[in-house]
């Protein structure tokens, strides 16, 4: 065993990781050589200084300012938390809000189409709303279903008049009621 | 004099006490290792004060994040995990902003001169001994290059094992036994270069 082994065995043995083999041989080497001999005696007396009369010791403020820090971090661990909770109830409450607007506004336009134009709605508002006054049919309002589509509507011809054959009686409102545009019933 | 049921209790079954909403558990945890956290931290940043506030800071972190420990590791590991972590940190920023910024103040002569900033390692108001031996062990640790004194400061503050120094650092165990093997070589040497051979004379 030459010194440079005999070193890292040194600091195995200080670690108690040397097997009893081990430290015979290191035993047999540290007998006949000093060197090696004094670098485990200052290692020995110096790493126990290191974490005895070598230790430096905090402020005694230390607890104090450890207990002032946890109570920050603790409060800050609450505030994270809150906003994190107040974050998802800002989500909600836009959700509803944005909800709430889209409903006026469906509304809204309903109410408006029907003023302006009459019938239940257009198109897209279902079905039974795809109905409509004989004027409106005529001058060829948007919102009406395409022929062949599934809608109670007559047909209407490429002019966008009525039917051939078909008569308007104009005593009538302007104005369709509901009934009017019932499935199976005939226009006058 | 009667002896708290906490002192008897280990590391472990304190910090699940702590985790079961007992924190005054944390205390007794904070008592059993402040010392040599501070002084493994201390031996790192070579600042008092530093050190003072990075320990205080790994307890915190220690405390606040109590529930992700798990019993697989130690106690001393996982909470010198935390600090060695933010030593390493500290040192990253140390690097990132070079000494050569020191502020400029101006002179009576208009001339601009660096401002003289406080020597933070010998604060006369700090309630430490700074003895003569203390500072000169320290000097002696401070030596060490930083890359062999960080495992070597692991094992002697923090009796981490090989293993558990493998684990902290993310060094392989080999590499862990070389540099400890060398810091104690460069602590030797700067031992007798201080105290010369015969240590006990001096003290």
């Amino acid at each position: 065993m030459n010194c440079k082994h005999a070193k890292e065995q040194i600091s195995l043995f200080l670690d108690e990781r040397l097997d009893p083999s081990g430290q015979s041989k290191l035993n047999e080497h540290l007998e006949r050589c000093d060197d090696c001999s004094a670098y485990l005696d200052d290692l020995k007396t110096g790493l126990a200084m290191l974490t005895d009369e070598g230790m430096d010791r905090p402020s005694d403020n230390f607890e104090w300012n450890l207990r002032r820090k946890l109570q920050v971090a603790m409060a800050q661990r609450e505030t994270i938390r809150y906003d994190e909770s107040g974050d998802r109830r800002d989500i909600w409450r836009f959700g509803l809000s944005a909800a709430a607007a889209l409903l006026v506004v469906v509304t809204g336009g309903t109410f408006w189409y029907q003023s302006q134009f009459g019938g239940a709605g257009p198109e897209f508002m279902g079905t039974e709303a795809a109905t409509g006054s004989v004027e409106n049919t005529r001058q060829g309002r948007p919102g009406w279903v395409e022929p062949g589509h599934g809608s109670v509507m007559p047909v209407l011809d490429q002019s966008g008049g009525l039917p051939q054959g078909t008569e308007i009686d104009h005593e009538r409102p302007q104005v369709a009621s509901p009934a009017d545009s019932l499935p199976g019933q005939d226009l006058d | 004099m009667a002896i708290h049921p906490q002192e008897r209790l280990s590391d472990e079954d304190l910090i699940l006490l702590v985790q079961e909403g007992q924190k005054q558990a944390f205390d007794q945890l904070v008592f059993r290792y402040k010392d040599r956290l501070f002084n493994f931290i201390l031996k790192m940043v070579r600042d008092p004060d530093l050190a003072e506030e990075i320990a205080q800071d790994t307890f915190v972190r220690a405390y606040i994040h109590a529930d992700k420990y798990r019993t697989i590791a130690r106690f001393s590991t996982w909470l010198y995990t935390i600090g060695l972590n933010l030593v390493r940190n500290h040192m990253r920023r140390k690097k990132r902003s070079p000494i050569g910024r020191i502020p400029m103040v101006g002179r009576a002569d208009g001339e601009k001169v660096e401002m003289e900033l406080p020597d933070k390692g010998h604060q006369p108001d700090r309630d430490v001994r700074n003895t003569e031996m203390k500072t000169r062990v320290a000097e002696i640790v401070t030596k060490i290059p930083e890359h062999y004194r960080e495992p070597f400061l692991l094992r002697e503050y923090g009796d981490l094992s090989y293993e558990e120094i493998s684990a902290a650092t993310g060094l392989k165990i080999g590499t862990v036994r070389s540099r400890i093997n060398r810091a104690r070589s460069h602590f030797r040497e700067n031992w007798v270069a201080s105290f010369g051979t015969d240590a006990d004379t001096l003290v």
